[in-house]
């Protein structure tokens, strides 16, 4: 049960986003200003990068109890990247690449944040698809430093807002921080560990 | 000191209203003609949520000249972007940088007393009240695009009057060869010129060779959709080139200057590899971080993205391409 609260958590964004299309069908009335389209990419993007942060910050809680199925609330909270990642991913190609693949790919050749945004998508897919607690037991170890790319993930995100931002820079400066800070706690923590092999994963 | 111009013809006396319904009957033909579309759904007719109660005369005089000349059948024809739109996603950073920031931050924005400061190479340099500059002139409307650097479009129907009236009559001398203008720099009723984490140098800067200046389609506008301007759009006087990005269109002026050197413009400054000086739209030059060969027309629906290719020189090819003919407009961006 705490589980399936957990997930409603996770879902709020998505819901709140869904409500204001249904009233938009049934009003007629448009609840997502003058620039749906940006404000939906933005938003994902938004909702997927607090996700990715919550994931990183919840493996340095302290040591949990296992009882609180902490492992599984982290998968629900990485799944969450991914699922929002994806809204991220699909609202910019039917709303700013109007769904031509010729102009994604035009944007992927050209442009850096696209480049960086779409590799970080591609590592969240192959941490998403690798998520299923069969598959991690056949990794075993390589399931361990695969998950550890989550850090990849995180670094290419910062770029990726950075080279989003105009002329405000503060939100990109304020994640930089805050990834060193979460990059330099799972670095102690790998260092310290380095020689015991605890599993990371249990199911 | 403010300083008075000779006060030129001016024929903006109420017309009987007969004739001027007449006349609005005919522009509907006219215009329906020239435009050959339209969608009036778009268009909401109630939007009085602008400041159009005033404090002074001169901001009577102002309203009375704006209305005067607001054409409501064209705005409907014009398959204008909604007063409310147009008037709540802005991009004014001396407001804030998101784009609801202007209308919440703008509200108290003192727009009047107005006074515009011109200098350099010019006969009729001097600090002029804004009511003095614009008394004599018809003012028109003008039905632009507005196509924005970030890929997002408008429509909207602008009132004022055309830069080169206002030009002539400052009289610049033969070595001004660019237009510079600034906005208000104030930083107690411009939060977003006090902001730590901005790229920007205020006060914002903006400049035009004066052939750009003297074309045709520059506008001064004073007023849109035949209200006064909003503060968030720029009031009390704002540029509007509608062939250049949108960050040209330089609100809020205060400061009029003819030089012979090209300034060094605010986005210029700011970030020179992604804004250059002419800034025209044009879709095969990418802004380095996206694409501009389309644009997204708003307001757009989450159900009908409205995205259509961008046209050169927004469509204005006509009237403004000779003024670039010969040169590589990749390399003058």
């Amino acid at each position: 049960m705490p589980t399936f609260a957990f997930l409603s958590v996770c879902a709020v964004p998505f819901l709140w986003v869904f409500l204001r299309a249904i009233c938009l069908l049934i009003f007629d009335k448009n609840y997502f200003g003058a620039d749906p389209g940006m404000e939906l990419v933005t938003f994902f993007g938004k909702v997927a990068i607090v996700f990715l942060f919550m994931t990183l910050s919840f493996s340095h809680l302290g040591r949990p109890s296992k009882t609180l199925g902490v492992p599984r609330m982290r998968r629900i909270l990485g799944l969450s990247v991914f699922f929002y990642g994806t809204l991220h991913l699909v609202s910019y190609l039917i709303f700013l690449a109007g769904f031509e693949f010729e102009k994604y790919y035009y944007d992927l050749m050209t442009k850096k944040r696209i480049i960086l945004g779409s590799l970080a998508y591609f590592f969240l897919f192959l941490l998403a698809a690798t998520s299923i607690d069969s598959v991690a037991r056949n990794l075993g170890r390589a399931w361990v430093y695969l998950h550890r790319s989550v850090y990849l993930i995180a670094g290419l995100v910062v770029f990726h807002v950075f080279l989003s931002a105009k002329e405000n820079f503060s939100f990109s400066v304020f994640l930089f921080c805050a990834y060193l800070v979460l990059l330099g706690f799972g670095l102690s923590k790998s260092w310290r560990k380095s020689k015991s092999r605890t599993p990371i994963f249990k199911a | 000191m403010a300083k008075k111009l000779s006060r030129n013809t001016y024929e903006n006396e109420v017309t009987d209203e007969s004739v001027y319904l007449s006349r609005r009957s005919l522009l509907k033909g006219f215009g329906a003609s020239i435009l050959g579309y339209h969608s009036p759904s778009l268009y909401s007719g109630e939007s009085s949520s602008t400041g159009n109660n005033f404090r002074s005369e001169s901001q009577q005089m102002l309203f009375q000249k704006i209305k005067s000349r607001s054409k409501e059948d064209a705005i409907k024809l014009a398959d204008s972007t909604p007063f409310n739109y147009a008037s709540s996603y802005n991009n004014f950073y001396e407001f804030g940088s998101g784009k609801s920031d202007p209308k919440r931050n703008a509200k108290k924005f003192v727009t009047d007393p107005w006074e515009i400061s011109v200098q350099g190479e010019c006969d009729g340099a001097g600090t002029y009240h804004l009511e003095d500059l614009v008394r004599p002139h018809l003012l028109e409307e003008r039905i632009y695009r507005l196509r924005c650097v970030e890929a997002w479009s408008m429509v909207i129907p602008w009132v004022g009057l055309p830069l080169l009236s206002l030009i002539k009559r400052f009289k610049p001398r033969s070595n001004a060869k660019y237009i510079k203008f600034e906005t208000l720099y104030d930083p107690t009723q411009m939060p977003g010129q006090k902001s730590l984490f901005s790229a920007i140098e205020y006060p914002y800067v903006e400049a035009l060779r004066i052939d750009e200046a003297t074309n045709e389609l520059s506008f001064l506008a004073l007023g849109m959709y035949g209200k006064i301007l909003p503060n968030q759009n720029g009031a009390p006087i704002r540029l509007v080139v509608p062939w250049k990005y949108g960050f040209k269109s330089i609100k809020s002026i205060v400061k009029i200057e003819f030089v012979e050197e090209r300034p060094v413009t605010t986005w210029m400054k700011s970030n020179p590899r992604e804004y250059g000086f002419y800034s025209n739209v044009n879709p095969s030059v990418d802004h380095p971080r996206w694409s501009q060969a389309t644009e997204r027309r708003l307001p757009s629906s989450i159900f009908s993205p409205n995205i259509r290719p961008t046209e050169m020189f927004n469509g204005y090819g006509d009237e403004v391409a000779y003024l670039y003919r010969g040169m590589d407009l990749k390399k003058f961006y």
